[in-house]
């Protein structure tokens, strides 16, 4: 008798029955622990507008109220965009092999512009810092100076540079030896044009 | 459908997949948790425009997607760990046995025949493999006829 050793195999792949109902509990903890970080990320942000709203902005204290301004509104960028990614996470349907495939060239596509467009950047936002701390040097005295070149600028500036030129093209090549995997586990060993 | 009604549906489904994309152990389990949590979180996203299995099988297997391309090199398991038992309650260990064979026989497949293979065994029909891979239906064939000649070949030197 001729039988079809894919019906043997399917029955012995259903027969395989294991529960992960125990797995619910870390999707909830994962949840839990989603929501903990939102709401107290929108608590720290509303306490932070809340003491900017309090502080005057008379002459004396003008610093002190920029650079909280400018650390709120950092604050509130970074809280949209998790919003923004959590509504496009939570609106997007799951997307097939093919289109998982494409939406992580198209990403690829993407990081690579943008870490080529931060490193053009660059030069051009050192000319505006040495051009604010000539700014700086000129009006505040030299304590305050050296509080905002070397406390400030210093530190941020080599955060960014770590960002845009190292770690920045790291992730990039990351995720083009990712992509390439994907691709060679898609096509290994077969020619898949002649089916397309 | 509640989470509860889902993963217990679901649940051997998934991880059925799951062993279609990683040798048994920690990267198995890590990859169920995963799909588990990833099914779970787009739940309240179905909106009943493709069935609840298309859907959940589209998840599962991206998040086996995700999982094999950050590895440079899968270790996969020795077949031979398993004993050859001959009947009473290590048949059932054989029949185990035989499963890891066909998954493992399975993961040497290139994904593009590994994925429908994986749907057929589900028992799913041509025309929801061809809208979970979003492939027509003869390119499903198609695939489908590689894929279960090259298994059993596999299988061969499998067994």
């Amino acid at each position: 008798m001729n039988h079809d050793p894919l019906d043997e195999w399917a029955s012995l792949w259903q027969s395989q029955r294991h529960d992960i109902e125990h797995l619910r509990e870390d999707f909830m903890r994962r949840q839990r622990k989603e929501s903990l970080s939102f709401w107290g990320g929108i608590m720290a942000i509303s306490l932070m507008v809340a003491f900017l709203l309090k502080t005057m902005p008379d002459p004396e204290k003008m610093f002190h109220f920029l650079f909280h301004c400018g650390a709120t509104m950092l604050a509130i960028a970074a809280g949209v965009q998790v919003i923004w990614f959590h509504w496009h996470k939570q609106t997007t349907l799951p997307l097939s092999p093919k289109g998982y495939i494409e939406k992580c060239r198209h990403n690829l596509a993407l990081d690579q512009r943008n870490v080529l467009w931060g490193q053009r950047i660059w030069p051009i936002s050192l000319l505006f810092l040495v051009a604010a701390l000539v700014m700086i040097f000129q009006r505040a005295p030299i304590e305050r100076f050296l509080l905002i070149a070397l406390g400030l600028a210093a530190p941020g500036y080599t955060f960014a540079w770590y960002v845009t030129f190292v770690y920045g093209p790291r992730k990039v090549n990351e995720e083009v030896r990712r992509l390439h995997n994907l691709e060679q586990a898609m096509t290994d060993g077969f020619k898949t044009s002649e089916d397309e | 459908m509640t989470d509860e009604e889902l993963l217990k549906q679901y649940g051997p489904a998934l991880a059925r997949v799951a062993a279609s994309y990683a040798p048994p152990g920690s990267l198995r389990d890590d990859l169920q948790q995963e799909m588990a949590i990833a099914v779970l979180g787009a739940l309240p996203r179905w909106r009943g425009e493709s069935s609840m299995l298309t859907y959940v099988y589209r998840i599962a297997h991206r998040c086996g997607m995700a999982m094999i391309s950050t590895l440079d090199d899968v270790e996969d398991v020795d077949v031979d760990a398993y004993p050859h038992p001959a009947s009473g309650p290590e048949a059932l260990l054989s029949q185990q046995q035989r499963y890891e064979q066909l998954a493992y026989a399975i993961r040497q497949l290139p994904l593009s025949l590994r994925q429908p293979m994986t749907l057929r065994l589900e028992g799913l029909s041509y025309e929801e493999i061809g809208q979970i891979l979003e492939l027509s239906v003869n390119v499903v064939g198609v695939r489908l006829h590689r894929a279960t000649t090259t298994l059993k070949t596999l299988m061969k030197q499998e067994g």
